[in-house]
């Protein structure tokens, strides 16, 4: 794949709002919060924003809402909504937009409120015709279905599930702004209430509110910004289906060619990557996503998660901000990689901090294991 | 003999074999792959060259989960994927079978299941006929 996107752009603010309960605020208040945030860091005014990228699962035309919410005027438009991955094709398309002239400042945002309104996860209204006949719960079924398939193929374990939600925990316990910050071990989550056999309560990721937002320029711009950039460095995407029954295997997803993809064009390798941040909808995502974006052998990936190598102090930092699991999940989790993944690069991640973090990649899953988008990112040393 | 009138579009056609008692799929004419859910185009080469043809029905469990429900609620509920002998995936219950007796790579065959008002369902039972 080309490179010709490598260090183009970078994100230059960051800013989150209404994680965890938002009580009397509507999705696009937090968004809007969590946009000014960025913008503040940036040292940009929203009057900048000439670059709109946005996909929720609340509003029909989410970019037309969110700009009219904001009272900006912009001049390239991404709407794209392929689930919770979309922000990172975001970053890659609002990478292409700047490089191209098309904006000079590109805002990627998404805000929800699922757990103040239902309480619960809201699928979307349209859902497969072949598939709902039969009873299905939204999205839990796929990732059940995966697990499952994943446990008979290659005996993968409900301890070695745990495991990864047990980092996920031990992150969030040194992040301030993580929801869920207990202590929790593998016994805890294998005694927690079966949901959709054979996953469990803490199997799946919380249901939170939250807003996140993340604001690109070109790399000659970026560095003159307050905030040391997170360079773009390489980005790509996959998909071969939307009905989790139509997934030509289920123990191997999209992840392979949207890593792959994003590999070359980073010109780097997995042992080249300092931290991960892999959408963590459910355990079994993080174990799919490793083997699938070349961290371990496919069906190794139960055994790769054990003794804590993804927990602080292990040998491979993933979702250092507690992740969909423990940190936030506001029904769409994939902008939250990038807004750790630039916080870990300019060192700003405190107690949780990865020492020397140069380059971190990010992972987005949508819908039901459909779509898969992959980011590397990474400070000025690596370009 | 087609009984079913030619205007009418893939989706329609399935139901209505399945109406008549007959699983039928659609299966190309061009590179034989067989086709689910039915549409217009072949997914393997583009072809348009779809022609229905019955299926044997026979398949195995490819995954399975369990929605762990209270009695009141409807209890257990299990979902499978089948692999049918043809090639094609579907999801799917095992309507008669306890969720437990359910295995990944269990063999079973279909049958069709026409509950109240609803459009009728592939669903599957044991196939006890097969190792």
């Amino acid at each position: 794949m080309s490179r010709a996107l490598r260090g183009k752009a970078a994100i230059v603010g960051v800013g989150t709002a209404g994680c965890g309960e938002a009580p009397g605020f509507s999705a696009m208040d937090i968004q809007a919060q969590a946009a000014m945030a960025a913008l503040d860091e940036a040292g940009l005014a929203l009057g900048d924003v000439d670059g709109l990228f946005c996909a929720n699962l609340s509003h029909t035309f989410p970019v037309l809402s969110t700009l009219e919410y904001l009272g900006i005027r912009p001049r390239w438009f991404d709407g794209t909504n392929v689930g919770g991955s979309s922000f990172i094709g975001h970053a890659i398309s609002a990478t292409l937009a700047l490089d191209a002239g098309l904006c000079d400042v590109a805002l990627i945002c998404y805000g929800a409120t699922v757990r103040s309104d239902a309480g619960r996860m809201v699928p979307a209204p349209e859902q497969p015709p072949y598939e709902v006949p039969h009873g299905p719960r939204y999205p839990m079924i796929a990732y059940a279905l995966a697990a499952a398939r994943h446990m008979a193929e290659y005996g993968t374990t409900p301890e070695q599930l745990a495991e990864v939600a047990v980092a996920a925990r031990a992150w969030a316990r040194l992040n301030p702004e993580a929801f869920e910050r207990d202590p929790l071990g593998v016994a805890d989550v294998l005694a927690s209430r079966m949901v959709m056999e054979p996953l469990r309560l803490r199997d799946c990721c919380l249901l939170t509110d939250g807003a996140g937002a993340v604001v690109m320029t070109r790399a000659d711009r970026a560095r003159d910004l307050p905030k040391p950039p997170a360079y773009f460095l390489g980005g790509g995407t996959a998909s071969y289906n939307r009905q989790v029954s139509q997934m030509p295997d289920l123990t191997v997803t999209a992840a392979t060619d949207s890593g792959a993809r994003a590999f070359s064009a980073a010109g780097l390798d997995p042992a080249d990557m300092d931290v991960l941040q892999l959408y963590d909808a459910f355990t079994i995502n993080v174990i799919l996503f490793l083997e699938d974006l070349g961290f371990c052998p496919k069906g190794e990936g139960g055994r790769f998660v054990e003794n804590g190598r993804l927990a602080p102090g292990g040998s491979l930092p993933v979702n250092t901000n507690g992740g969909g699991l423990s940190c936030v999940h506001p029904g769409m989790y994939g902008v939250f990689t990038m807004i750790e993944a630039a916080r870990q690069l300019r060192g700003e991640a405190g107690e949780r901090q990865v020492p020397s973090a140069s380059t971190v990649l990010c992972h987005g899953n949508g819908g039901t294991l459909s779509h898969q988008a992959t980011a590397i990112f990474g400070t000025a040393e690596t370009l | 003999m087609n009984a079913v009138p030619s205007q009418a579009g893939p989706d329609a056609q399935f139901r209505a074999y399945l109406e008549a008692g007959e699983f039928r799929l659609q299966q190309c004419g061009d590179c034989n792959a067989w086709v689910f859910f039915p549409r217009l185009l072949c997914p393997t080469c583009a072809s348009r060259a779809l022609v229905w043809r019955k299926v044997t029905g026979r398949g195995r469990v490819y995954s399975r989960a369990v929605l762990k429900r209270k009695p009141e609620r409807g209890g257990d509920h299990a979902i499978v994927l089948v692999t049918l002998e043809e090639g094609v995936r579907l999801m799917s219950r095992l309507p008669t079978t306890a969720p437990e007796a359910i295995a990944i790579g269990m063999p079973v065959i279909a049958r069709i299941e026409h509950a109240g008002d609803d459009p009728p369902t592939v669903v599957f039972m044991p196939d006890e006929d097969r190792p």
